[in-house]
């Protein structure tokens, strides 16, 4: 059976642009349940509600409390579903939609995208444990666990529970009937399939047990589908990201042409304030663009960016003194005792090869100026303020080439044990006896050392000088790609 | 706050605060309404505090570059200004004025005025707290407002943003980078230091300690340890019992100070701008190093003035102009996070 589309819109919050997309979706035909989330204040929600209910088309729904995580979002849902189907008998699908979802094409083109498939029920549903659809935090846990505290709010009493039930081993028995699976909470379904869900014979047995499920809205419809479908094709119509703590991704004006070839039907979460989104896609979106994976390559980057940030930068930002890693850039080397023959190789490799870095008379940049990468200056003071900072700078600033350094063994007493730690250091120390020697070897060659310099005999190295200096060469691996910086 | 934190440090730190906001309150008392237009304030208005004197000259620009990425409201202090400054700022619509002609070393250097008219004005938005000589900038700036950024920050369920002081000069001696009244001081002071910062964490406070740029070069060179500090918390969203401890350098209680990210990921985070370095500077110097009222017996004013007087060229050959937030997020200065 071909119908008219409906709309379930969920609305939280801000109001204004939520009315806006209800009228968009009326004024197209478009059936519309609208949802007011009664934690919204009676003198924001009151006269929108009331300018909502008089247009053709559009049904309020009774308002429940929705908190984040909990039943109550999907006891509205279905609620919102029930006015639908009864108040609507000519509605064919019904789209999950929130007050801060933007249709992306025409509605006409999206009620036709849906009407095409009669059958067929469009929701993402992952079986537990094919492959992780979460980002962190709990999975399977959510069916088998109890979640008597808040996750925003009780977060220490959330985590203690977690963590005594596991420690207990207790564990919710999952009802029968029913394969838990999992994703995202916009879905559209066919008038069967709701129906099927709303008025299934074993309904209350089942929502008594997903009303324990943590973040039901993400499991409900998505377990209970496979009950009642013909045919499930198991994609959201509706483009909506996580970050890596689980806050939806929010979409702006300069996102508008990555939004629209996402090659979805809809997207979320759009800002409230982003003007330009709204003007464009409520107005005329224009021909769909061929999809690409921008947008997801941007978010992807965004949250790398976040999770693991730049190596070898410190900044307002990032302090990475719990990370483990190396405090450096990228791998640098440092020729002790054969001041010419590393003048020569380096010239020869095309390195960046700085002079005496940590001379107590101060830095000696390659140039030979007073400041060197970074303007870092060259006077002895600020180096020897702090000598892990200023070497970090040199490699960050000096990034998109191989930075090399001359150090002498008596300059090496505060820098010799930062860059035994330092997994980027690379390079040859000849032993020649000269002061300072003793020292520098016993950092290098503490059991904490991660660096990879080569420590030989004046001997060895006299014989045989080009194979040693390769060897070291050969350590700091090649130029970096497209400069290595971004 | 961590639980590992000593009972006694907790308890210092409480103390502080409560004897800050104390101070706070008293000294808001002393701050007489010049214009008083917090009524008109928009309920989802970001808003900007400032302390100013004697910044005619700036004020054009630094109103309109904090309108022009969203700010919905000033509330500024002024201190004793005589050129005019309080009257001009009355003259704007979206302007309260506060005056006083107490003393801003015995007033915690501005502090004490700033938490005062914050919690009597500001508590539940989000406020950034600026000087007249610096200028706001947030990853995507140029694209999206700071509305957008303390929205995203809420979802993100953060109460606070780092900033870091970026300090901009002209190449020449600064007496020549002559800045017209209004004008925006990046067109003749657009240069600064792109890698030279010091950056430790104070195990106390919570906060990060940053130095370096074009200031530690040059006037602190041989005394890198005096040098100052470029760490900001600029932008918070303003609450019952949250007081600035140290200019806009931390904040109690500590837990706000949280800005960055430990384990080697990035914190989206932004910058401020800082054109101290424009002719008019030396006056300046001279006037401040009269009035004994900043840090440290204005050291730094009297550092300033020494090289001022030598025609001192701040610009090297590594000296960057400024193109952008993205050019500043390029070189590590601040961050996007995962603020997409």
């Amino acid at each position: 059976m071909r119908g008219r589309l409906g709309v379930i819109v969920l609305c939280h919050g801000r109001l204004t642009r939520a009315a806006a997309l209800v009228r968009h979706f009326a004024r197209a035909g478009v059936r519309v349940a609208v949802h007011v989330d009664a934690a919204v204040p009676e003198d924001h929600a009151g006269p929108v509600i009331a300018a909502l209910a008089a247009l053709e088309g559009v049904v309020l729904v009774p308002r429940h409390a929705c908190s984040w995580g909990g039943w109550s979002i999907v006891a509205a849902t279905e609620a919102a579903a029930r006015v639908l189907l009864g108040r609507f008998p000519d509605v064919g699908h019904v789209l999950l939609c929130s007050g801060a979802c933007l249709p992306l094409r025409p509605v006409a083109e999206i009620a036709a995208h849906f009407a095409a498939l009669p059958d067929t029920d469009h929701i993402e549903t992952h079986p537990l444990g094919a492959t992780r659809w979460t980002k962190g935090g709990l999975e399977a846990e959510r069916f088998t666990l109890r979640f008597p505290f808040a996750f925003r709010g009780q977060r220490r009493l959330f985590d203690a529970a977690v963590a005594v039930q596991r420690r207990m081993g207790l564990a919710r028995r999952l009802p029968e009937g029913i394969a838990p699976h999992l994703g995202a909470q916009w879905w559209c379904l066919t008038r069967a399939t709701l129906a099927g869900i709303l008025d299934d014979p074993e309904g209350a047995r089942l929502r008594r047990y997903f009303r324990g499920v943590w973040i039901p809205d993400e499991a409900y419809f998505q377990t209970l589908v496979h009950r009642h479908a013909r045919e499930i094709l198991p994609r959201s119509p509706t483009f909506a990201r996580f970050d890596a703590s689980g806050r939806p991704h929010v979409f702006h004006d300069d996102q508008a042409d990555l939004l629209a070839a996402t090659g979805a039907l809809l997207a979320r979460k759009i800002w409230p304030g982003a003007e330009g989104l709204y003007e464009r896609f409520l107005g005329d979106p224009g021909p769909a663009p061929p999809a690409d994976g921008r947008l997801d390559a941007l978010l992807a980057a965004a949250d790398l960016r976040r999770a693991e940030g730049r190596a070898g930068l410190a900044a307002p930002g990032r302090f990475a003194d719990r990370s483990g890693r190396a405090p450096t850039a990228r791998p640098y080397g440092v020729f002790c005792g054969l001041d010419a023959e590393a003048r020569r190789a380096a010239a020869a490799a095309g390195l960046v090869l700085h002079g005496h870095l940590f001379d107590p008379a101060g830095a000696a940049f390659a140039g030979g100026g007073m400041t060197g990468p970074g303007a870092l200056p060259a006077a002895p003071f600020w180096r020897d303020y702090a000598p892990a900072d200023f070497l970090r700078n040199l490699i960050w600033a000096g990034r998109e080439g191989t930075q090399a350094f001359l150090l002498r063994a008596a300059d090496a007493g505060a820098i010799g044990p930062i860059l035994a730690r330092d997994a980027n250091a690379r390079g040859l120390v000849v032993l020649r006896g000269l002061p300072g020697e003793e020292a520098l070897c016993a950092a290098l060659r503490a059991p904490a050392a991660r660096h990879a310099i080569a420590l030989i005999e004046a001997r060895a190295f006299d014989a045989d000088p080009a194979r040693h200096i390769g060897a070291a060469l050969a350590a700091l691996g090649p130029e970096p790609a497209g400069g290595g910086a971004r | 706050m961590s639980f590992a934190t000593p009972l006694f440090t907790r308890l210092r730190l409480r103390l502080r605060r409560e004897r800050l906001l104390a101070r706070a309150r008293r000294a808001y008392r002393g701050l007489s309404p010049l214009a008083d237009r917090t009524g008109t304030i928009a309920p989802d208005a970001v808003v900007l505090c400032a302390t100013i004197r004697n910044e005619a000259a700036r004020l054009g620009h630094f109103l309109a570059h904090h309108r022009r990425i969203g700010i919905g409201h000033f509330l500024i202090i002024d201190n004793a200004s005589d050129d005019g400054s309080a009257k001009a700022l009355m003259a704007e619509p979206d302007v309260s004025v506060w005056s006083t002609r107490a003393s801003y070393r015995r007033a915690g250097f501005g502090m004490d005025w700033v938490n005062g008219l914050l919690h009597a004005h500001a508590r539940g938005r989000w406020v950034l707290t600026v000087d007249a000589d610096e200028a706001f900038v947030h990853p995507h700036a140029d694209t999206r407002p700071i509305g957008a950024l303390t929205d995203w920050l809420e979802g993100q369920g953060l109460r606070a943003f780092g900033a870091m002081l970026i300090d901009l000069y002209p190449r020449g001696p600064v007496e020549g980078a002559v800045c017209p009244p209004g004008a925006d001081p990046l067109t003749v002071a657009p240069w600064f230091d792109p890698g030279n910062y010091t950056i430790r964490r104070n195990a106390t406070h919570g906060n990060l300690w940053i130095q370096g740029g074009v200031r530690a070069r040059v006037f602190f060179a041989d005394a890198p340890a005096r040098a100052p500090a470029l760490n900001k918390i600029p932008l918070v969203r303003w609450g019952r019992g949250m007081v600035y401890a140290s200019s806009t350098h931390m904040l109690l209680p500590r837990g706000l100070n949280s800005v960055y990210d430990r384990a080697g990921g990035e914190f989206a985070s932004g910058a401020l701008l800082h054109s101290k370095f424009i002719a008019g500077l030396a006056g300046k110097a001279a006037e401040e190093l009269r009035r004994r009222e900043h840090h440290a017996a204005s050291r730094e004013y009297r550092a300033y003035a020494a090289g001022l007087a030598a025609g001192v060229d701040l610009w090297c050959p590594q000296s960057v102009r400024y193109d952008g937030w993205r050019q500043l997020e390029a070189l590590g200065l601040m961050s996007a996070g995962n603020w997409a």
